[in-house]
């Protein structure tokens, strides 16, 4: 029977979820054949089903896991009340009575399990490692009398380096393990992590089970080194802890190097290390003469024995050594690195006026010698670009992601510089969005925060690339999502600059001038855009300081990011001298907000950044905020203007009573620590001009 | 030497949610008290979680409560669990935890991460935006059975079980919720 009417609202409703019956849905359908009105209304229930479903939903935040296991272990409970729901009828009424009930009883449960005993030994921290048996689990002894003395299970975590052949200046990180400490009570515990017996070397931290409490200690009872048989750490365990602690500990690194360079004087590595790392132009007074290697050399040397030697030949100055070692371990090997290298900067100094032969010649030694240098790969695909070979640089740009899958997304910033290849930079980096999602391994003595935090920030830088991308490529709708998480990252004003552009083009002025305002509350802002975006808002100066003001209140949480009392306790802060002793910091921080940045000399990265805060120093005393430099060098008389200093010092301890603990060496990669007006630690970084926004913003609304 | 529950619950962290022959042994050692273990469910099967609490509270802080809840609860819940089909399982105890928590809880003000998190998305995407505003409109009675029967896939009996209502009401308000969003839209 066919509709002489129009079906019902709920029948095509029906029809739509598949509810009718096989014979009513025949008429109904066979209606819908006829009748543009009812087939638009059903169309429209399935297009909404689809697009209900598409509604993006923002994930759980990261910090949930962590606090259910807490509560867990701290004897937390919570009821479900998963018998059958009922309505709010009168038949509900009466299990109201039985519902409080419950919950009484879980607060009872919750309130009498709340309490943990707490004991902590009073004594210092202990960490030994035993490996009785080749090839078995290495046995763990840790004893704290610091906070994670009072946790009932901890994580263990190891990188270890293997014996094998090692390259001068390898980058490449050890392998990570883990194994679980159990409590014994007082502080103590043990447990077992399971390393090869080809170990050379391996390091320790010990953290709590949600990994953002870590203790560490680059003594030698955290470390495990290969040893002969007379009890001394092999070359090969010295080596690795030198290369190992490089960008982590670059003092104990040098001290590795120099105890390299004592105890095996016939190898250059230490010497090598030494000078590159040492002295004012790497000049080692003491550095043998290369002929004492030369004369050591085996029979048969191997390519990888003369590419060292060719290295530390290099550094002392003796370049006719350096060439003849160079042939040496072209006849050996035509591909070693050093060859390759050696021949690349040759091509690119001999031909650098015709990028078309250049990268000919580049393309030549690819396909003759290939290799994944480091110098190569970039070489050819900056080559290719310039000479706008779009064929070649799809192909180098496909062998440096090849040798090195890390590079994907500088790789697709560089295809984007040419118009024609935007499309596959956009794809690249898209597939590099992918990538970043999945988990990464955590990098030893780094908190689950901090790699989410790097997280976040490659990721922004991604967004922010593909943003620009598909803004060149006129794509506005994908070029504002992919910018508006980029700005949901991390803090940059090119970001926001292109958001307002992009927002005003959709004619969505209102979130333009959200952005508009995010810019002018950023206080690095330079003051020829201040005035320019100040002046698009059209707002009274009362209006601009009010809402700015709102803004940066809204701003700083972020900033900061989650602090938790356990990685930034209350309490006095000292500063322990590298001569031994802790000296009061509190003293020198007064009622300003105060930026405490560790330094080293050995890490031109971290004097870079140095100077960067010195050219900040007058905005930072405009605003009120004291900057304090401390690094456990000697760095001679404060350099730095009135009202900021210098100091020497090794270790911030937080002291809280009953407790000193470790918060920050000033040896690990120059963070800087933002203290507010009452001394206390807000936030880490690692940016510095993160650091310096945030402090800036920190003073402006306190 | 004891298999590591950490070491292995951060291996299995890595993947999106323990294969069905782990998940039995896992789910046992959940209730036996291994942190370990819940770890891995959570690592699995969270997310899911918080969406739907999300989709039928429109509360961040609400959907948080309830994952916590969940989870926290996970242990002695799975007393009640019969061995099949745990993500169904899983996804009936968020609704009836959600439902409860609905008709107990007192509106709160939602801070920041909403608002802004609806004004960061994409400007440009007009229909989403009304879209996701006609849906928050909607009479909770009514989104309800939206989300439950459009986005999540349950069936108007289930969804009747759910709620404590027959099939044919679950089929009725889902046509009057249509009816709404549609003038909405328009």
């Amino acid at each position: 029977m066919l509709f002489r009417t129009h079906p019902g609202y709920d029948q095509l409703s029906r029809l739509a979820d598949g509810e009718l019956a096989p014979a009513e849905a025949m008429e109904v359908n066979g209606h819908l054949a006829q009748c543009d009105r009812c087939r638009e209304e059903v169309d429209f229930m399935a297009e909404l089903r689809e697009r209900l479903r598409a509604l993006a939903v923002p994930g759980p935040p990261s910090g949930l896991l962590p606090e259910i296991l807490d509560r867990r272990e701290s004897g937390d409970r919570v009821v479900l009340p998963l018998a059958a729901a009922l309505e709010d009828t009168g038949r509900w009424r009466f299990r109201k009575g039985a519902a409080a009930l419950v919950a009484v009883l879980v607060l009872a449960v919750a309130a009498f399990f709340v309490l943990r005993p707490q004991s902590i030994r009073a004594g210092s921290t202990t960490f030994e490692v035993e490996m009785r048996e080749a090839g078995r689990p290495v046995e763990v002894s840790f004893v704290t009398a610091g906070g994670l003395a009072g946790e009932s299970i901890l994580r263990v975590r190891a990188e270890y380096f293997t014996f094998g052949e090692l390259e001068l200046g390898s980058t490449e990180s050890g392998t990570l393990v883990e194994g679980v400490l159990r409590s014994r009570g007082d502080g103590e515990f043990r447990g077992e992590v399971l390393l090869p017996s080809t170990v050379a070397y391996a390091r320790f931290v010990v953290e709590d089970y949600r990994g953002e409490d870590i203790e560490r200690d680059y003594a030698e009872g955290w470390e495990y080194l290969a040893r002969n048989e007379n009890g001394e750490p092999t070359f090969e365990a010295l080596w690795q802890r030198t290369l190992a602690l490089e960008s982590v500990a670059p003092r104990e690194a040098l001290e590795s190097a120099r105890e390299l360079a004592e105890r095996y004087p016939d190898r250059p590595e230490g010497w090598i290390y030494r000078l590159a790392n040492e002295g004012e132009g790497g000049i080692v007074r003491d550095a043998p003469p290369v002929g004492a290697f030369l004369n050591r050399l085996p029979p048969d040397p191997r390519a990888d024995e003369l590419a060292t030697i060719a290295d530390y030949a290099g550094r002392t100055g003796a370049d006719d050594v350096v060439s003849d070692l160079l042939q040496r371990i072209e006849a050996i090997d035509p591909r070693h690195p050093a060859v390759v290298q050696n021949r690349v900067e040759r091509i690119l100094a001999d031909l650098q006026a015709n990028p078309a032969q250049l990268l000919a010649s580049l393309e030549s030694e690819w396909l003759s010698h290939g290799h994944p240098d480091a110098v190569l790969l970039p070489m050819g695909l900056a080559t290719a670009l310039e000479a706008g070979a779009t064929d070649a640089a799809r192909r180098w740009a496909d062998r440096w992601v090849a040798a090195d899958p890390a590079a994907n997304a500088e790789v697709a910033a560089m295809l984007g510089q040419l118009p024609e290849l935007r499309p596959v930079a956009i794809d690249r980096l898209r597939a590099e969005l992918g990538r970043i999602e999945r988990p990464m391994t955590r990098p030893l003595g780094k908190t689950r925060s901090d790699d989410r935090r790097a997280v976040d920030r490659r990721r922004a830088g991604v967004f922010a690339s593909l943003g620009h991308l598909l803004l060149a490529e006129g794509e506005l709708d994908e070029a504002s999502d992919a910018l508006s998480r980029a700005a949901a990252h991390a803090w940059d004003s090119d970001t926001l600059e292109r958001l307002v552009r992009v927002s005003e083009v959709l004619g969505r002025d209102d979130i333009a001038d959200r952005y508009r305002l995010l810019l002018v509350a950023d206080p690095l802002l330079e003051t020829e855009d201040r005035h320019r975006i100040v002046t698009e808002l059209g707002l009274t100066s009362t209006e601009l300081e009010s809402r700015v003001d709102q803004v940066r209140r809204e701003m700083i949480g972020g900033m900061l990011g989650s602090t938790r009392d356990r990685i930034f306790p209350s309490g006095s802060i000292r500063l322990a001298a590298v001569d031994g002793g802790p000296r009061d910091l509190g003293a020198r921080l007064g009622h300003a907000p105060t930026l405490v940045q560790f330094w080293t000399p050995l890490l031109s990265s971290s004097v870079r950044k140095l100077e960067f805060l010195l050219g900040e120093c007058d905005r930072l005393t405009d605003e009120g905020v004291r900057l304090i430099a401390v690094s456990a060098d000697a760095v001679g008389e404060n350099q730095l203007p009135d009202g900021h200093e210098t100091c020497q010092g090794f270790e911030i301890l937080i002291d809280s009573g009953s407790e000193a603990r470790l918060a920050f060496r000033t040896d690990v990669l120059s963070e800087g620590i933002l203290l507010d007006r009452g001394g206390q630690i807000r936030a880490r970084f690692v940016d510095a001009l993160d650091e310096v926004r945030a402090a800036l913003v920190l003073a402006a609304i306190q | 030497m004891d298999p590591d529950p950490i070491a292995n619950a951060r291996e299995r962290q890595n993947s999106a949610a323990p294969d069905p022959e782990a998940l039995g042994s896992t789910l046992e050692r959940v209730v036996a008290g291994d942190l370990g273990a819940l770890a891995v469910i959570y690592s699995g099967y969270a997310e899911r979680v918080y969406r739907l609490a999300y989709r039928l509270t429109r509360s961040v802080q609400d959907a948080q409560d309830v994952v916590q809840d969940l989870f926290l609860a996970l242990p002695e819940a799975l007393g009640q669990y019969r061995g099949r089909g745990f993500d169904a399982w899983l996804r009936t105890a968020t609704v009836r935890v959600v439902l409860h928590k609905l008709r107990h809880r007192r509106r709160r003000r939602e801070v920041a991460l909403e608002p802004d998190w609806l004004a960061s998305r994409p400007p440009q995407h007009e229909t989403r935006l009304d879209l996701e505003a006609a849906l928050a409109a909607l009479p909770e009675t009514l989104r309800v059975v939206v989300v439950l029967k459009e986005i999540e896939g349950f069936s108007h009996t289930e969804v009747g079980d759910l709620l404590g209502i027959t099939a044919a009401a679950s089929a009725t308000r889902l046509m009057r919720a249509r009816e709404q969003l549609r003038r909405a839209l328009d």
